[in-house]
């Protein structure tokens, strides 16, 4: 019998999720393969099995830490729909009330939907993909602003690139259903060239660098005032 | 039948530029009016800005390709933060949120009847002067509605 994993990497090829071309990926860098959730949200063998997998994640979270009492879903500015099409199925499996947090608001009013946030709840954000944690990090940005405590994060899908490493020094942990080794094990990229060997894009994915490295890297292109100004928005969140 | 030539293409297109300008100044110029007598009726906006949507598509008038991408974006930032998904409020502040988006609509009224002058303007300085306030008026009323509504709602979170 195969495993719950197995069943999803059969999924994902039978959905074709994994697709392999030249993307700009939502932090702002090239990309030779994307991992497209949308591509199985609106079945129900996918979305059954999906929101298991985020369940089983999300209560072995709460079962070592019963603080956790509340989901943070994330409603992009741009890209793919991501995790919300699975919300409604892990709310009733993990019956934990939940909170949608919405980037692309510019007024406070509203940029919460949902269980309301305060400084006693506990949250997990739940996200599709993790690439440079640049969403992850925004979602936690927002709801400390209500005090909330975050201090983990499940995904479907860890493209292994620098973005756990970027969480855990900002204190959450990732916990990933499936990350970049278990598509190679499954086939459907190759390790170093995820596109395929005869091909113009023979190119190995970039390891994001830290925050404090890329502002390096942005104080040579725009120099040191427009950092400032980009540390400050960081900071308001 | 005989094709047009170099000459006759490039006076045709002028024609057709001067009638789309002269259709969107008249498109402004009345949607304006309308706003500012019935603010309340916001679909005005709405349509205006599809109406000139079209109309861009049939010219390569700079100044109203502009406006097309201007009032596209701006009724894009209206309608997600200000205009509907106010949740949670009472009679007292859904009375104040009423009469300052109202403010801001009878603002924008003003604003599509300068556009609309400056848009009919020929000497091109006084025009670019005319359409940069009228953008700028936009953006800065949208700013402040923005901040009224913050403070007004402070510490209500949803």
């Amino acid at each position: 019998m195969s495993t719950k994993k197995e069943s999803l990497i059969e999924l994902i090829k039978k959905y074709n999720v994994v697709t392999k071309s030249a993307y700009s990926l939502a932090h702002g860098t090239r990309s030779y393969y994307f991992f497209d959730v949308d591509k199985f949200a609106y079945d129900y063998r996918p979305v059954n099995l999906i929101s298991d997998m985020y369940s089983e994640k999300i209560l072995e979270i709460r079962a070592k830490d019963p603080r956790v009492d509340r989901l943070i879903f994330i409603e992009k500015d741009y890209g793919t729909i991501g995790a919300l099409p699975f919300m409604s199925s892990i709310i009733l499996k993990t019956r934990i009330e939940t909170t949608v947090v919405r980037f692309r608001r510019e007024i406070s009013i509203g940029e919460i939907k949902g269980a309301s946030l305060s400084s006693k709840n506990h949250a997990i954000i739940v996200s599709d993909v993790l690439t440079s944690s640049e969403g992850i990090g925004k979602a936690k940005r927002l709801s400390s602003k209500y005090g909330v405590t975050v201090r983990y994060a499940v995904v479907l899908y860890d493209r292994t690139q620098g973005g756990k490493q970027i969480l855990k020094d900002t204190g959450i942990e990732i916990c990933s259903i499936l990350t970049k080794d278990d598509l190679v094990n499954g086939k459907i990229i190759k390790a170093n060239n995820p596109y395929g060997e005869d091909t113009q894009f023979d190119k190995e994915e970039q390891i994001i660098p830290p925050p404090q490295e890329r502002l390096k890297e942005l104080e040579k292109i725009l120099g040191k005032k427009s950092v400032e100004v980009l540390r400050k928005l960081e900071m308001k969140g | 039948m005989a094709s047009l030539s170099s000459g006759q293409k490039n006076e045709w297109s002028s024609l057709k530029n001067e009638e789309v300008l002269i259709d969107t100044c008249i498109v402004l110029e009345n949607s304006g009016n309308s706003l500012k007598q019935n603010p309340d009726k916001t679909f005005v906006l709405k349509l205006t800005q599809e109406r000139i949507k079209e109309l861009a598509k049939s010219s390569n008038d700079e100044d109203v390709i502009l406006l097309d991408y201007f009032l596209g974006s701006f009724n894009q930032r209206l309608w997600f933060n200000l205009m509907v998904d106010f949740p949670y409020e009472d009679e007292k502040a859904k009375k104040i949120r009423i009469e300052v988006l109202d403010q801001l609509i009878k603002i924008v009224g003003n604003v599509f009847k300068d556009l609309s002058n400056g848009l009919g303007e020929k000497d091109k300085a006084k025009k670019a002067k005319i359409l940069y306030d009228g953008y700028k008026t936009l953006a800065n009323s949208y700013e402040n509605t923005i901040r009224t509504l913050e403070s007004l709602f402070e510490g209500k979170g949803i």
